[in-house]
């Protein structure tokens, strides 16, 4: 959330040497796909405070007031379902998700950039898979409700494929990064 | 269950899950093989006692032309997402509440109703097959899968642990845990506070304090093997609950007829009877292991039962609206619930 | 094909995937898509991706995860766990390895009582791993003694996993988790000798303090510490007294942590802002992980191979130690691939009627799977525990991480022989208390 961090990091990832048209295109694509992220990331950094807060007063309730607040229990996993998918992408973005180098980080660098495309590729397929089914699922889950308190259950399977949409996002521009640097190493 | 490691392949992945565990006919590609998931024990009685007796039944009857293996457990999907699960085809088969997804049955699950239950669980199971049967908008409500028994459980009793429920006034500002939004409406209404959680996790929630106890059947001191952490057991037929074994509807749809016929002559109000009388034994197990180990029965003075009704009868009244609302005729049903439970007796 | 063959293709396409740098979950992902199709359908393993991952993330006791890794964010954001550390070497620096040997004494209370091993290794690597770091504790020893401590959660009671075992082949529950208790504080014994000894061996990888300090310092060091240890009392006190889930104990840790830093005014704007980050980040880490283990784990119940591998070793006609021996093996090796818990349910159905019919105590098994499928949790390609340690330490490549935990590795498998040997160790008191 710290935004001069955010500008380095930024020009950290734009290649420079590509035609000016697909630069400004590039970034520009690049700089919403931050920002989407970024939005969402905020929500869940909101969403983990709050949570942090119920579940506080609701023993502090149950404790001293015997007045425990119905639903705490859903809520909080409902919660949790939102802050996993809405911080997918920018734990993406930070690099964050684990994958082991090892083997790869012995290759050539453009070796490496090939090899991000076509598993950037495979992983962006199942990413949006997972995003259009999440969608399907809420489909499903319409007129069923959390329990306690009836919180349309699909809402949250939407929210959920919404968030997962924009961890696709970061991928893709991930596996476009990669196709940059092979194209620019091959004009060089 | 196999001690054959060398499964037979089928290579047809068009004729269903090919899961084959054992020969059980000399030609395979007649074969069908269908998982049945349930999200408990591989000792819970409706495994032992219910779907196991099917799906050999089922084997026996159709000459292996169809086959059920059976994961317990929730290897194949936990409790929540059991339904979606047939529904999807992650499991062709399988066991579960229909308390675990709230606005999905809310026909049906008048059977939920406060202080309806009032028979054995085969009883309560049979009304329960004949209330699908007799109700086209019951029937509607399962129109996803093909049900193949719906069926209850015994009565609900209060069961808890540090507190005992001996008055109505004992109950106020406990947590109790419900096993569907009609018994939470009911704790509700009585003053207490109603926990949603999976059965699977009710010893771990009861032993670190996290529920004070639960509104549950007898049997599920056995079912989910809690003696340890109970205390006290308030008995009152609150209610009941409502469970189904559904199949995933394109999977039925590949059984030949002449099979399906042979399965629907099984299906039913037998196989409900039959589940009942599983949870009718295991009460009986539960309340004679639960005596020995020292749990207190304890049984409500008329008076203070009488509370615990008044009290509920908010439920009902909900439901009926909620019925109406929807333009259902409730109190048709809820009647005929109530004539067919008279019936019994 | 049959799902055999699927399922031992897929283990092998996700080692590949995973060797080709695919993130973990991903990979876990794509091969339980890929093999669920194989075996079932193309629609049934799309509709999986939906259903599985969001049921795995909406899962209130899974919660626990966030909350208790804010509190440990809160508490090494301010520098909270800097004055924790800093008065434990205070006290016991002189003592070779001594930072590395409270932190595998404070991950096992930790993990013990929170009953998390993923949330205490989060917790505490982010804690204890940089303060390591600055007084020149080598990476393999920090990490590993991390690693450790965090897998004795699931001995000590209460644990979870033994309340499944329990739920699963109706052994009583009480007892069960009992047992562990002996064998959890032996082995958190063990792990300190075994760091002291890695020391001796190798003085280099943790420097002995030099410094003189006197008593005054000593006990000046612990007037910053205090708030740490109110803290941890009270979230840890309160799951064991039953006052509150873990759920709620890393809430109130969290608050507690929060609050302390705010009213001391170590909490700034910024500091609250990178906790609430950094938290979420290392948390979806691990839910990526677990949602890909999900479906990667149904691959393999419908592929039949735990079940499979257990009924053919239990087939085998020999000495009931050697199909004992086998069977542990096989859980080894399914632990490398699989969650302990899905394992537990897809092959004690077989493998519990046999353990009985061999006449081994059921009770006893039930503590012995639990320390084998405990490794698991160290070893690739999923090994969860390690990955959370690796998203923490940035700076060390997971393969040094891997090869710092293969002492305690071999702790383990030699405490399981020790168990196996004496079995005594875990049924003395479950039969005291029996009797
Ligand atoms: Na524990
Ligand atoms: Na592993």
């Amino acid at each position: 959330m710290n935004s001069s961090q955010k500008e380095v990091e930024e020009q950290n990832r734009t290649p420079r040497t590509e035609s000016p048209g697909t630069s400004s295109f590039f970034s520009k694509m690049e700089r919403t796909i931050y920002l989407l992220n970024n939005i969402t990331h905020g929500v869940a950094m909101t969403v983990l405070f709050l949570m942090m807060c119920l579940t506080t007063v609701d023993v502090l309730g149950r404790y001293f007031f015997s007045t425990p607040i119905t639903g705490a229990f859903e809520v909080t996993g409902l919660g949790l379902a939102i802050l996993v998918f809405f911080s997918l992408g920018m734990t993406q973005l930070k690099g964050d998700h684990i994958s082991i180098d090892f083997l790869t980080s012995k290759f050539p660098k453009k070796v490496q950039e090939v090899l991000n495309i076509f598993t950037s590729l495979a992983v962006l397929i199942i990413v949006l898979f997972t995003s259009w089914q999440l969608v399907e699922y809420a489909k499903r889950l319409t007129g069923q409700t959390s329990g306690e308190l009836p919180l349309p259950l699909s809402i949250f399977a939407i929210l959920a494929a919404v968030g997962v949409l924009f961890f696709a996002l970061t991928i893709m521009l991930s596996m476009l990064n990669s196709v940059m640097k092979v194209v620019q190493k091959d004009e060089s | 269950a196999c001690g054959d490691a060398n499964t037979d392949d089928t290579g047809n992945t068009e004729s269903g899950s090919d899961t084959t565990d054992e020969d059980q006919s000399a030609d395979s590609a007649d074969s069908l093989e269908f998982t049945m998931g349930h999200m408990n024990s591989p000792e819970h009685v409706q495994d032992s006692m219910a779907m196991t007796p099917f799906a050999e039944e089922v084997s026996e009857k159709t000459e292996g032309r169809v086959n059920f293996e059976i994961y317990p457990g929730g290897a194949l999907g936990g409790p929540a997402e059991t339904y979606d699960n047939i529904v999807t085809g992650g499991m062709d088969a399988g066991w579960g509440l229909q308390g675990y997804n709230s606005g999905k049955w809310e026909i049906h699950t008048a059977m939920h109703l406060p202080f309806l239950a009032n028979g054995s669980a085969a009883d309560l199971s049979v009304v329960a097959q004949e209330l699908y049967n007799q109700f086209p908008e019951i029937q509607e409500e399962y129109d996803e899968t093909k049900l193949l028994w719906a069926h209850a459980a015994d009565p609900y009793a209060i069961i808890t642990n540090g507190t005992p429920v001996e008055s109505f006034e004992d109950v106020k500002g406990l947590k109790l845990r419900t096993p569907s939004d009609e018994a939470g409406d009911m704790i509700e209404a009585w003053g207490a506070t109603p926990v949603s959680l999976p059965a699977p996790e009710i010893y771990d929630a009861m032993q670190k304090g996290v529920i004070d106890g639960g509104v549950l059947p007898v049997a599920a001191l056995a079912d989910f093997n809690i003696f340890d952490v109970v205390d006290y057991v308030t008995l009152g037929k609150f209610n009941t609950s409502l469970f189904y074994v559904m199949m995933n509807q394109d999977k039925w749809d590949q059984i030949p007829a002449e099979d399906q016929e042979i399965i629907e002559g099984m299906i039913g109000k037998p196989m409900a009877e039959t589940a009942g009388e599983a949870f009718d034994q295991q009460r009986e197990d539960a309340y004679n292991q639960a005596q020995e180990d020292g749990i207190e029965f304890i049984e409500l003075e008329d008076a203070e039962l009488q509370k615990f009704k008044d009290a509920s009868e908010v439920v009902t009244e909900n439901w009926l609206e909620n019925m109406e609302s929807q333009g259902v005729d409730g109190q048709a049903i809820l009647d005929k619930t109530k004539e067919l439970i008279e019936e019994k007796q | 094909m049959s799902p055999e063959l699927i399922g031992m293709l897929g283990i092998a396409l996700l080692l590949v995937l995973i060797i080709l740098n695919v993130s973990v979950g991903l990979s876990l992902l794509i091969v339980g898509f890929l093999g669920i199709s194989l075996i079932n359908s193309l629609d049934v393993a799309l509709a999986q991706l939906g259903t599985a991952a969001f049921e795995t993330a909406n899962d209130y006791s899974l919660s626990v995860i966030p909350l208790f890794i804010l509190m440990g964010m809160f508490m090494s954001n301010t520098g909270l766990g800097h004055d924790l550390f800093n008065a434990v070497d205070k006290w016991i620096g002189h003592l070779r390895g001594g930072l590395a040997i409270a932190t595998v004494g404070a991950s096992s209370i930790f993990a013990a009582i929170s009953g998390s091993t993923n949330a205490t290794t989060a917790t505490l690597a982010r804690i204890a791993i940089p303060e390591m770091d600055k007084y020149n504790y080598k990476s393999t020893l920090s990490t590993s003694s991390v690693a450790a401590g965090g897998t004795l959660g699931i001995l000590i009671p209460p644990s979870v996993i033994l309340i499944i075992y329990g739920a699963l082949t109706q052994e009583p529950i009480g007892p069960l988790l009992i047992a562990g208790l002996i064998p959890g504080i032996l082995l958190a014994l063990i792990f300190m000798v075994t760091i002291n000894i890695q020391i001796r061996l190798k003085p280099d990888i943790a420097p002995r303090s030099q410094e003189v300090v006197s008593l005054k310092e000593k006990l000046s060091s612990l007037k910053s510490v205090w708030a740490f240890l109110v803290i941890f009392a009270l979230s840890i006190g309160g799951i064991y007294f039953g006052i509150f889930t873990p759920t709620e104990a890393g809430a109130i840790g969290a608050m507690g942590s929060f609050l302390v830093t705010l009213v001391t005014r170590r909490l700034t704007w910024k500091r609250l802002v990178d906790s609430l980050d950094d938290t979420l980040r290392l948390s979806v880490m691990i839910f990526l992980i677990l949602i890909g283990a999900a479906v990667f784990g149904r691959l393999l119940a419908l592929s039949r191979i735990p079940m499979e591998m257990t009924a053919y070793v239990g087939s085998m006609d020999v000495s009931p130690f050697v199909v004992l021996g086998l069977i542990l093996l096989v859980y080894f090796i399914l632990g490398m691939f699989m969650e302990g818990i899905a394992i537990m349910v897809l092959t004690l159905p077989i493998v519990y009627p046999l353990i009985e019919q061999l006449g081994f105590d059921g009770l006893w098994f039930g503590v012995i799977i639990v320390m084998v499928l405990n490794i698991g949790v160290l070893t690739p390609p999923l090994g969860l525990s390690i990955y959370i340690i690796s998203g923490v330490v940035k700076d060390v490549p997971i393969e040094r991480i891997f090869k710092g935990v293969v002492p305690i590795i071999l702790v383990m498998v030699a405490f399981t022989i020790l168990l196996i040997i004496f079995p005594e160790i875990v049924t003395y008191l479950p039969n005291l208390s029996q009797t």
